[in-house]
């Protein structure tokens, strides 16, 4: 047992009908099918759901009064937070929390994503798109600068690859592995967007550059889907129809001065923070809350928004040497056949951008046997991390 | 800071100027890099803050610093999709610039011969147009040559 001992555990997941790029259908809609899907999975009715909380999804989601309202629910604990992807773990931990203090009994936690092509063209009177934070006085979080040509998430990101490509010395062949294995592990799940779209290396090589180094399959997917997740205690777990999965471990967000852009690694010298050595990170306390080892993780998901976040990850919490995580994807590998094997179900770069919480969901689904195809085999453990340091080990009820 | 006359074709996005970061912003149009630095504790800061992240004073002045920078990281964009005016000038360099006065400094970077964009390149700072008429600093490459002469247009970059 690790030091967390929190009284909680997922019960119930769902996710929308399908993930696509133009779905036809709204963000109300697309939750509630989430929500509904997640409710028969747990086996519960929607009046014993007392607790909601949201990031409110991608551009504009759904915010908590459009759901409560909609779905006639009664609550009496909402949250909402800032409408971004770096929320995944603060959600979930947030919701283990609130049931493990009896503040609530049941909290669902839904997100949704829709596209300014899809069904964000017709919303764009509710602000869809979203806050330029690139414009505010100190930059964007991914460390854009829309007024010197850094204007996308994804434009920055560019520069922490390439901060790391040139001091590692990492190829473009190197980069392209990470993409490569996660159309591999989507070809085996059918709720992946791209499940049909084999991806060879000379296939890579023919998309796009966007900003280098990152070709088109570097970036994630701009898609719409919804997902949900309900946590409840172990003792009410036991009452359930479904096979609850262990919340073991949690470790926040990190940010500061030197390590804020979300998605580069403290001592990469991205944003205005500066060049260091890699120290051993607090983010890896997570293995000491959940009373585990490194060694014992079955299977990594990360948030891979970009393709070198992957890189962050492995580095930041110690499994890789600095400098080392593009050797250890080129050798070693990190898809269906790897030891450890990433992003079962095809990540953000091949299933869909669904925040993360596919990714968590996919991990509750390998803990309990149900993912088909590309089950892995008896897996115990199973790690969600990001670049951020922000992390949640799940694994199975004793 | 020199003055670069850029292509209207590559002008970009101007900066949200408000009342407490005016001051850097009309230094900039001036042809003056200056930064804040902490009239408690001394230390340079970038970005524009009204408090020192170090010690919490509020009180500050705008020096002048040392235009000249190495690149720390810096990229080629060859789609932009944020907005339609990086959109139209692609492709451009951007990158991070670590100045002289040890503040690192986000900033488009002008090269016409590619070595901008790589690691510990030497650029210098200067001053070019935005969509907003506000001027803001870029960084430009020696094979730019002398203030005044435009850059060939940014979509010839090699």
């Amino acid at each position: 047992m690790g030091i967390l001992d929190l009284d909680a555990c997922i019960v119930g997941i769902g996710t929308s009908d399908s993930f696509g790029f133009n779905l036809g259908k709204s963000p109300i809609r697309l939750q509630s099918e989430s929500f509904v899907h997640a409710l028969a999975d747990a086996g519960l009715q929607k009046s014993s759901i007392d607790g909601f909380i949201t990031a409110k999804g991608m551009p504009g989601g759904v915010d908590y009064e459009e759901f409560v309202l909609s779905l006639g629910l009664d609550l009496r604990w909402a949250t909402q937070l800032w409408s971004h992807g770096r929320w995944a773990t603060n959600t979930v931990l947030e919701g283990a929390l609130v049931v493990a203090a009896g503040l609530a009994n049941y909290v669902a936690i839904a997100n949704t994503s829709v596209t300014a092509r899809g069904y964000g063209r017709f919303l764009r009177e509710l602000g869809g798109t979203g806050p330029r934070e690139g414009l505010r006085d100190i930059g964007g979080g991914h460390g854009e600068w829309d007024i010197h040509g850094i204007d996308t998430p994804g434009a920055a990101t560019a520069l922490v690859a390439q901060s790391y490509m040139q001091r590692y010395g990492a190829s473009g062949h190197d980069l392209s592995q990470v993409a490569l294995a996660f159309r591999q592990h989507a070809a085996l799940n059918p709720m992946a967007i791209m499940r049909d779209k084999p991806m060879t290396y000379a296939d890579y090589l023919d998309e796009p550059w966007i900003v280098h180094p990152f070709r088109r399959p570097d970036y994630c997917l701009s898609s719409e889907g919804a997902t949900c997740v309900i946590i409840t205690t172990l003792e009410r777990a036991r009452d359930l129809a479904s096979v609850p999965v262990r919340i073991l471990g949690g470790h926040g967000l990190c940010t500061s001065r030197e390590d804020y852009v979300l998605f580069g690694r403290p001592g990469l010298a991205i944003g205005i923070s500066p060049e260091a050595p890699l120290q051993p990170d607090p983010a890896q306390d997570v293995y000491h809350q959940a009373g585990i080892s490194r060694s014992d993780i079955d299977a990594l998901y990360v948030y891979d928004s970009f393709s070198s976040n992957l890189w962050m990850v492995l580095e930041r919490f110690g499994f890789c040497p600095e400098g080392d995580a593009w050797r250890y994807v080129t050798d070693v590998g990190v898809g269906p056949a790897s030891p450890l094997p990433v992003n079962t179900n095809g990540g953000l770069l091949s299933e869909g951008h669904l925040l993360g919480y596919a990714h968590l969901i996919e991990m509750v689904r390998q803990l309990r046997g149900e993912a088909g195809q590309r089950q892995l085999p008896n897996p115990s453990a199973v790690q969600w991390a990001t670049p951020r340091g922000d992390s949640i080990i799940l694994g199975r009820c004793p | 800071m020199k003055s670069l006359d850029i292509d209207p074709r590559s002008v970009g996005p101007g900066p949200v100027v408000h009342p407490e970061v005016a001051p850097f912003w009309s230094n900039v149009a001036a042809g003056r890099l200056c930064l804040q630095v902490c009239g408690t504790c001394g230390i340079v800061r970038y970005p524009t803050s009204p408090i020192c992240f170090a010690c919490l004073s509020f009180d500050w002045t705008l020096v002048p610093i040392s235009e000249r920078g190495l690149v720390a990281s810096a990229v080629i964009v060859d789609r932009a999709t944020g907005s339609p005016e990086w959109a139209a000038m692609v492709p451009y360099i951007s990158g991070l610039i670590d100045m002289d006065i040890g503040v690192r400094m986000p900033g488009r970077i002008l090269c016409l011969c590619g070595e901008g964009v790589q690691r510990h390149s030497v650029v210098e700072a200067v001053r070019v147009a935005s969509a907003t008429g506000t001027s803001i600093f870029a960084f430009a490459h020696s094979c730019i040559g002398d203030a005044g002469s435009p850059p060939t247009p940014t979509n010839e970059l090699p």
